[in-house]
C-alpha cells in the first residue's frame, strides 16, 4: 500500500508538509469571547511526528479541527505542501480531507453503528475506486491494522474498544493520506490495549512513511510517539522543541510543572523526584489572566508577567519558549 | 514512612475481605464481578486495587459498602469483616450507620456524589448532623474548617457555592472534605483523580495523602493507573477478570512482578522517565465475565501459559515464602525470575 507520487495533487515537494501560522479561533457568546486558539504557529516536516500536548481546554483539539476545516478559523494560515487551506473552496475541502486522515478519541462515537466494517473502511475509497476493487482493498486495510479480514461483514458493536480504534485507523488510512492527525487516539483505552495501538501507529509510520500530528493530554504517551513536542496552555503554544529538549530540559515553568505532575510507575520515584507544586486554580479560558496566562499558577511570576504577554521567542536555534524569564529560571530536569 | 510489618496475610486487619463473590445481572447474562477476592486493609495504610476497566474493582468497592445495585447485584459468598463485624450480614440500618462514619467513599465523578441543587457547605452540615447530635451552627463551623483542611481557598465563601460553580479539582476536594467529616477509619476512593487534569490530579493526591496522614485513616484506593499507585500506595492488589492475581508491598510488586499480567502491564506503559522504545504488549483483550475461560483467566493472553493453566485455577500463594507477596500463577517462579 505504498503511496504513489502521482496521487498527490497538492503542491511542490519543498518546505514543510504542514505550516500553521498565527492560527486563531475565537468563540463568541453573548457575555464573553472564548479564545480557544490564540495565535498558534508550528511546522511539521514530511515524515515527522509532532505532539500537541496540554490539559483540557488548552485548544489542542480545536487546532486539529481548524487544520481539517471542521471548524473555520477566525484568523491565521494553514498551508499543506505550500497550499493555503483556510481559503480553500468548500468543494475542495473534501479532497483535502482525503490527504489528511483523522483518528478521534472515542472509537464508540466515531464509527457509525449501522454500517459494516467493510462500508466504514470502504467509504473513503468508494468515490473513486471501481467497486470490484473495494473488497480487496478493505481486506488489505483491515489486515494492515491487525484485524482479521473476515471481520469485514461485522458491525462496530461486535468489537472491543481496541478493535474499534483499529477500524478507525483503517478508515483514516483508506485514502492514503500523507498526514495522519490523531486526537487522543488512546485515551479511552486500557493500558494493555493502548500499547497495542501505539505499536500499530509506530509500525504504520515506519512502513508507510506517514507524517503524524498527535494530540494528547498524556505526556508519557506523547514522549513515546513524538519526535517533536509543542506544549499548549490556554490557546497558545508555550514551548516547542525536540523530544529530548522538552522532556530533559524544559524551559517553560508550565512544562516543568506538567512533567513533574505525571505519576511514574516506579515507587522509587516517590522520594527522588522534585515536585513542582502548582498553587491556585486553573484559570477560566473565558476570563484568562492578563499578560502571561500561566502567571496565576506560576511559582516564578513577576510583575512584568501581568502586563506583558510573552511571545514564543526563539531562544536557542530550535527550542522556542514563551516566558520572559526562560533564560534565567533554574528548572529541574525531569524526572 | 514507617510501615508496620504486614507480611502475614490475615494478621489482624481493620477491614478484611474474605473470599468475596459478587454477581451482577446484565442484559447479556450474569457477571461474576468478584470471584473469591481476599484482601486485608490495615490501620494507617494505603492499599491500592489496580486493574483495567471491567475487572470488577468498582463492584468490589460497592460490595464492601453494601452499595451494589439493589435489583441486579448481590454478594453470593464470602465475608467483609470490618473490625470483626461481617458487613455482608449487616442490616441496611447498620450499614447506613457505618457508611460515612466508619467507612466513607469518594467517587470518580464528584458531580454524582454531590447534590446539584444544594450548597456544598449545607451538604457537609447535613452529613454531619445525620450522624451526630450537633447544632447547626457548630456543624457549619466544622464544615468550613473541613473545606479549609482540604485546601479550598476562602472556605467561608466557598461553603455557599453550588457544585457547578466549582472547578473539577475543587469539587473533588469538597468530596474529600465530606468523606473525612466524621473521621472515618477507612476511606474508599474509587478513581478519585481520573477525571482531572494532571496538575490538578497532583494537587488532589497531595491533599488526600496529607489528610490520611493527619487523620491516621486507612485508604482503599481503586484505580487503573499504575503511576498513581506507585506514588501513593503502600501495598497494591492487582485485579484481573474478577480475581486478584497479585498482592504485596508496592516496591516488591513493581520491582519484581510475579504475575505475567502485572509484568505485562508494567512493560506496556509508556513512561515519562524512559527512553522511547517498543512497548511490550499483552495480546488480545480481557475475557467476558459472563463466561470466563476455565483455569487461569489470563492464560489465553499469557506468554507463560501451559496446558495446566487452561485446566486448573491457580491457588493464591506466597512466593517467595518470605517476600510478602501473594500471587495466583502456576508459573510465578519463571515470571519472577525475570
Amino acid at each position: 500500500m505504498a503511496h504513489s507520487e502521482a496521487s498527490r495533487p497538492f503542491g511542490p515537494e519543498t518546505g514543510p508538509l504542514l505550516a500553521v501560522d498565527g492560527l486563531v479561533k475565537h468563540f463568541s457568546t453573548r457575555r464573553a469571547t472564548l479564545k480557544a486558539v490564540d495565535g498558534v504557529s508550528f511546522t511539521l516536516e514530511e515524515g515527522g511526528t509532532l505532539g500537541l500536548v496540554g490539559e483540557s481546554g488548552c485548544g489542542k483539539s480545536t487546532t486539529a479541527r481548524l487544520i481539517l476545516r471542521l471548524l473555520e478559523p477566525t484568523a491565521g494560515s494553514v498551508r499543506f505542501r505550500g497550499r493555503e487551506l483556510t481559503t480553500l473552496p468548500a468543494a475542495e475541502v473534501r479532497l483535502l480531507r482525503r490527504r489528511l486522515g483523522i483518528v478521534f478519541q472515542d472509537p464508540y462515537a466515531s464509527l457509525n453503528p449501522r454500517m459494516t466494517l467493510r462500508n466504514i473502511v470502504g467509504e473513503g475509497l468508494a468515490v473513486w475506486e471501481p467497486r470490484s476493487d473495494i473488497d480487496g482493498r478493505v481486506a488489505g486495510l483491515l489486515e494492515r491494522v491487525g484485524l482479521d479480514p473476515a471481520f469485514a461483514g461485522r458491525y462496530p458493536h461486535e468489537l472491543s474498544g481496541g478493535q474499534r480504534q483499529r477500524v478507525a485507523i483503517a478508515r483514516a488510512l483508506a485514502p492514503e493520506p500523507s498526514l495522519l492527525i490523531c486526537d487522543e487516539p488512546v485515551s479511552a483505552l486500557d493500558v494493555s490495549v493502548q500499547a497495542q495501538i501505539l505499536n500499530l501507529l509506530a509500525d504504520l509510520r515506519r512502513d508507510l512513511g506517514l507524517t503524524i500530528l498527535f494530540i494528547s493530554h498524556d505526556l508519557a504517551v506523547v514522549r513515546h510517539v513524538c519526535e517533536r513536542v509543542a506544549v499548549m496552555h490556554l490557546g497558545r503554544i508555550v514551548e516547542i522543541g525536540a523530544r529530548a529538549q522538552v522532556y530533559d530540559n524544559p524551559r517553560h515553568p508550565y512544562t516543568a510543572a506538567l512533567l513533574s505532575a505525571v505519576p511514574v510507575p516506579d515507587p522509587a520515584h516517590r522520594h527522588r523526584r522534585s515536585r513542582v507544586q502548582l498553587a491556585g486554580e486553573v484559570p477560566s479560558p473565558l476570563d484568562p489572566p492578563s499578560g502571561c496566562t500561566f502567571r496565576t499558577r506560576c511559582p516564578h511570576a513577576a510583575e512584568r508577567c501581568a502586563t506583558e504577554a510573552p511571545e514564543l521567542a526563539r531562544r536557542g536555534a530550535d527550542h522556542p519558549v514563551a516566558c520572559h524569564f526562560a533564560a534565567d529560571l533554574p528548572l529541574a530536569a525531569q524526572p | 514512612m514507617n510501615v508496620p510489618d504486614r507480611r502475614i496475610p490475615g494478621a489482624a486487619a481493620l477491614l478484611s475481605v474474605r473470599g468475596l463473590r459478587t454477581e451482577i445481572d446484565t442484559e447479556n447474562g450474569t457477571v461474576t464481578a468478584a470471584d473469591g477476592v481476599s484482601l486485608d486493609l490495615h490501620g494507617d495504610e494505603v492499599l491500592a486495587v489496580v486493574g483495567e476497566s471491567g475487572c470488577g474493582k468498582t463492584m468490589l468497592a460497592l460490595s464492601i459498602l453494601g452499595l451494589l445495585p439493589r435489583r441486579t447485584g448481590r454478594i453470593t459468598g464470602g465475608q467483609v469483616l470490618f473490625r470483626g463485624e461481617d458487613l455482608t450480614q449487616a442490616t441496611p440500618a447498620r450499614l447506613r450507620e457505618i457508611r460515612g462514619a466508619d467507612i466513607a467513599m469518594i467517587f470518580q465523578d464528584a458531580l454524582t456524589g454531590l447534590h446539584p441543587l444544594q450548597r456544598v457547605g449545607d451538604q457537609i452540615v447535613e452529613m454531619i448532623r445525620a450522624h451526630e447530635p450537633v447544632r447547626r451552627d457548630a456543624a457549619r463551623r466544622r464544615a468550613v474548617d473541613l473545606l479549609d483542611l482540604v485546601g479550598i481557598p476562602d472556605p467561608d465563601r466557598r461553603a455557599a457555592s453550588f457544585p457547578h460553580e466549582l472547578s473539577g479539582g475543587m469539587r473533588q476536594r469538597v468530596m474529600i472534605a465530606m468523606a473525612v467529616a466524621l473521621d472515618p477509619a477507612v476511606l474508599i476512593a474509587d478513581e478519585p483523580t481520573t477525571a482531572l487534569d494532571v496538575t490538578v490530579q497532583a494537587q488532589v493526591l497531595e491533599t488526600l495523602a496529607r489528610i490520611s496522614g493527619d487523620l491516621n485513616g486507612s485508604i482503599l484506593l481503586i484505580t487503573h493507573d499504575f503511576g498513581v499507585v506507585a506514588g501513593f500506595a503502600d501495598r497494591v492488589a492487582v485485579m484481573y477478570a474478577g480475581r486478584l492475581v497479585e498482592q504485596g508491598p508496592v516496591a516488591e510488586v513493581y520491582g519484581r512482578p510475579r504475575h505475567p499480567y502485572t509484568a505485562g502491564l508494567l512493560a506496556s506503559m509508556p513512561r515519562i522517565d524512559d527512553i522511547p522504545g517498543r512497548l511490550e504488549r499483552i495480546a488480545g483483550t480481557p475475557p467476558s465475565l459472563i463466561s470466563p475461560p476455565p483455569g487461569c483467566r489470563f492464560a489465553p493472553r499469557c506468554g507463560f501459559a501451559t496446558d495446566l493453566c487452561g485446566e486448573l485455577t491457580p491457588q493464591t500463594r506466597l512466593w517467595p515464602a518470605d517476600g510478602g507477596v501473594t500471587v495466583a500463577c502456576h508459573h510465578a517462579e519463571r515470571v519472577g525470575a525475570g
